[in-house]
């Protein structure tokens, strides 16, 4: 019985130990986040003035797959887009439905013998189409690659550009998003990713592609995630960009120096989370190659995301990160601890293994080892409140933090009432919601370790917002 | 059965680290708040300055001679009504300028930013920078060629602007050191200031900075030399092509910006360069030069290994001095290489859409 009772004496003091390290180290790119942020608004507006008239070309990459109902509103809200010089590659992936009729009627796209060139190998391409309307419009019509990566990989090829932006069909990007992106390439040339703020678009109100205004969601789970957003991006990544350790450009927004990705091979097919597995692998050839590089995070708001309103989308969602996430890491394991990989090898990898990938094993055992010490009386009740109140209280300040980055930043949501939500959700999410995350995250982690095929699934996205 | 937690420091530790949390929390939230309110009063109260301030300021630099009273200018709204200035002042030239200046002395504003620029905080810095420029006050000299040497390349570079405000031959030579040491100053912006220095002060300081200065450094300064005078630039891109043909960098920045087509014969060597960005700017200079006695050059361009280099080459071969579609026709009957006979229908189809 003595070694049961130091046993779980010695589980006791790693969970709680884990969770404080855990939280300090946010916190710690939290206060980083606040000075990084300090700087970059401090100087916005003269950096603005002086890098209005500078616009290094972008080829936007958008990979379309059966999106006939979206893809017309999609492609006008890229063309608004408040950036001189731009051109807009669809990759349209072998669609089943009218994808591509839509497109030529709508664009009035005709054939154009484009000396298409392969630097990263896809499915084959069928042909390739030019807007009469838009010059800077062109379509490409290939096979289907089973993947986003290859549709994007097919764009790559095409664009012209040394920078393109590769997104989600169903994100909204701000009309000056290009015009924030663009900066981290002007002011230090080595740059060759730079990532962006997404927010939750449910709950704002959209018209013809373009954000009319912003709000909650009222939906509970939106909600929840607008907290997990704020958090994860004006906390985590502001912080570890101010240290060149970003380890993930989101896949709804990333604008990449496009030589450096062709170099890298482009995105890879068979990646569960390809945008992340190619930022880490830029990170390792880059070292690999003793090149000196940044990878760059903007706060600005520029993109909106449709988050998930359904248990079942967001159990699949969730559990594909963090399946992506395994993959990742595992795949370009030899950049941890690698000569020269700096914080994304030395700090990021090996945190993002410890408590990003582990985390849910960590927090799953934990609450099932203190449940059966409390269940059969080993721990009081005021001590099993004690640690749980320690990790939802270490939670709550994380997420407040994340709310007064976002004030004293973009203040996007208008309303003090807002705030005033998001402030309560911040303090539900630990009654169920993270507890929910974690298993399912654990679940993937297993499915993981265990070989599991598993495809994307059908995401279900209401997109309520869209008018 | 007792407690496992036979020591209590664990629960105690779990106790405090929630409670520390909790309060934590709660700080933030009420930061969250105040800040809140501090910005929305901050842009209440700039609206209403702007209101209050662009009127007369702006009666004043339009209307010779018009002497309105001020309204009161406490020391803490100084930042504001100093950035209303700033972009009334961005707006005009000439005698408003002037007036606007008096205005400034009247007000202040000066002094102020002569303060303002020894500010930890870059917005503030670069407002009494722009301030100082504008008021092309000598006495600000000393302040803002400290500032030119800022690892801030937004501070250096709006020092530098500022500098040329008030005396651009006098800062010509600190701003050709901070060209020859740093690279950090946005390209087109940097070809703005020059155009505001003008041709006749920044011609030589370049020309001259550029025979002094490692290869390395040369290529970027070749497209603002060209940008002050073109012929010039020409003339020293020839110079320096024959001075380093096997510097790919030079040679690449050389091409785009040589005028002169008698220099042809001479370039047609870079053909055969292992560079890509070089055979590339080949392209270029032929599509901006050549001539159809060039078509034999420029269509083994189009065969080139590089796309980029045949695309280039293949829209040259379309601005060719003398090009017509008969012509054009002859070529590629005569083109055996499928990349470069894709390349011609490519670039054909894009000026026929064009």
């Amino acid at each position: 019985m003595n070694i049961f009772r130091d046993f779980l004496t010695a589980i006791q003091w790693g969970f709680l130990g884990y969770f404080i390290l855990l939280n300090v180290i946010y916190l710690g790119l939290a206060f980083i986040a606040v000075f990084r942020l300090r700087r970059y608004m401090g100087g916005m507006s003269a950096a603005e003035r002086v890098y209005s008239h500078l616009q290094m070309p972008i080829s936007l990459v958008v990979p379309a797959y059966n999106e006939s109902a979206t893809i017309a509103t999609s492609i006008r809200a890229l063309l608004q887009l408040r950036y001189q010089h731009f051109e807009i590659i669809v990759v349209n992936d072998g669609s089943k439905d009218d994808t591509l009729a839509t497109m030529i009627r709508e664009f009035e796209l005709t054939p154009f013998p484009e000396a298409y060139r392969v630097q990263i190998k896809t499915k084959p391409v069928r042909g390739v189409y030019r807007s009469l309307k838009y010059p800077n419009l062109r379509v490409i019509d290939k096979e289907n690659g089973g993947s986003k990566a290859d549709a994007s990989n097919a764009g790559i090829n095409a664009a012209r550009y040394p920078l393109f932006y590769c997104g989600d069909a169903d994100s909204i990007l701000d009309p000056g998003a290009l015009e924030h992106v663009v900066r981290p390439f002007l002011e230090d040339p080595r740059t060759v990713a730079c990532g962006g703020s997404v927010r939750i678009i449910n709950g704002c109100s959209v018209r013809g592609g373009v954000l009319e205004k912003v709000g909650l969601p009222r939906n509970p789970l939106a909600l929840v995630q607008v907290v997990e957003y704020l958090r994860a991006f004006l906390g985590g990544r502001l912080g570890w960009s101010a240290i060149n350790g970003m380890l993930i450009v989101s896949g709804a927004f990333g604008v990449f120096h496009r030589d450096t990705v062709v170099e890298a091979g482009g995105y890879k097919h068979d990646a569960i989370g390809e945008d992340m597995e190619l930022i880490v692998r830029l990170h390792r050839m880059l070292v690999k190659r003793g090149q000196r590089y940044r990878v760059a995070f903007i706060p600005d708001p520029v993109c909106w995301t449709d988050a998930p309103e359904d248990i079942e989308t967001l159990k699949k969602q969730r559990m594909r990160w963090q399946r992506g996430l395994a993959q990742c890491l595992w795949i370009n394991r030899d950049l941890c601890f690698m000569r020269g990989s700096g914080a994304a090898g030395w700090l990021a990898f090996p945190f993002f293994v410890i408590f990003e990938l582990l985390s849910p094993l960590v927090e799953v055992t934990g609450l099932v080892v203190m449940a059966i010490a409390f269940a059969m009386g080993m721990i009081t009740g005021a001590n099993f409140l004690a640690f749980m109140l320690a990790a939802f209280a270490l939670g709550l300040m994380l997420s407040t933090t994340a709310l007064l980055l976002e004030e004293l930043s973009f203040h996007t949501y208008p309303k003090a009432r807002h705030l005033f939500v998001l402030f309560l959700v911040s303090i539900f999410e630990n009654f169920g919601y993270r507890q929910v995350m974690s298993v399912w995250r654990l679940h993937a982690l297993y499915q993981f370790l265990s070989g599991a095929q598993i495809g994307w699934g059908d995401m279900k996205r209401k997109a309520t917002w869209q008018q | 059965m007792d407690s496992i937690t036979d020591s209590e420091l664990i629960v105690t530790l779990a106790w405090r680290s929630a409670v520390v949390a909790a309060l934590g929390s709660a700080m933030l939230l009420l930061m969250a708040l105040a800040v809140r309110r501090y910005l929305i009063h901050t842009a209440r109260l700039q609206s209403r300055l702007i209101a209050v301030w662009r009127p007369p300021l702006a009666r004043i630099a339009m209307e010779p001679g018009e002497s309105l009273p001020l309204p009161p200018l406490p020391h803490r709204h100084l930042t504001y009504v100093m950035e209303e200035w700033n972009a009334l002042h961005d707006a005009v030239r000439g005698d408003p300028s002037e007036r606007l200046n008096a205005v400034a002395l009247k007000l202040g504003l000066d002094v102020a930013a002569r303060r303002l620029i020894h500010s930890r905080r870059v917005g503030q810095k670069i407002l009494a920078i722009r301030t100082l420029g504008h008021l092309k006050d000598p006495s600000s000299w000393k302040p803002l060629q400290e500032q030119l040497g800022s690892q801030n390349a937004l501070v250096s570079f709006y020092s530098a602007a500022a500098l040329v405000r008030i005396d651009a031959q006098r800062a010509m030579p600190g701003i050709m050191n901070q060209l020859a040491e740093r690279e950090s100053w946005p390209a087109e912006a940097m070809a703005r200031l020059l155009t505001d220095v003008g041709a006749d002060i920044a011609r030589e300081p370049i020309r001259a900075l550029m025979f002094a200065l490692a290869p390395a450094k040369l290529p970027p300064l070749l497209p603002w030399l060209a940008h002050v005078d073109a012929v010039l630039g020409s003339e020293v891109a020839v110079e320096l092509l024959r001075r380093y043909p096997d510097n790919a960098e030079i040679v690449a920045a050389g091409l785009i910006v040589v005028l002169d087509p008698g220099a042809l014969p001479e370039l047609a060597q870079f053909a055969q360069s292992e560079d890509a960005d070089v055979r590339q700017s080949l392209a270029v200079a032929y599509g901006r030069l050549g001539g159809l006695g060039d078509a034999e050059t420029v269509t083994r361009l189009m065969c080139d290994k590089v796309w980029w280099v045949r695309y280039r080459a293949g829209q040259a071969l379309l601005k060719l001095k003398g090009m017509t579609g008969d012509r054009l026709a002859a070529v590629r009957e005569h083109l055996t290489d499928p990349y470069a006979r894709d390349m011609l229908e490519h670039v054909r189809a894009e000026a026929t859409l064009a």
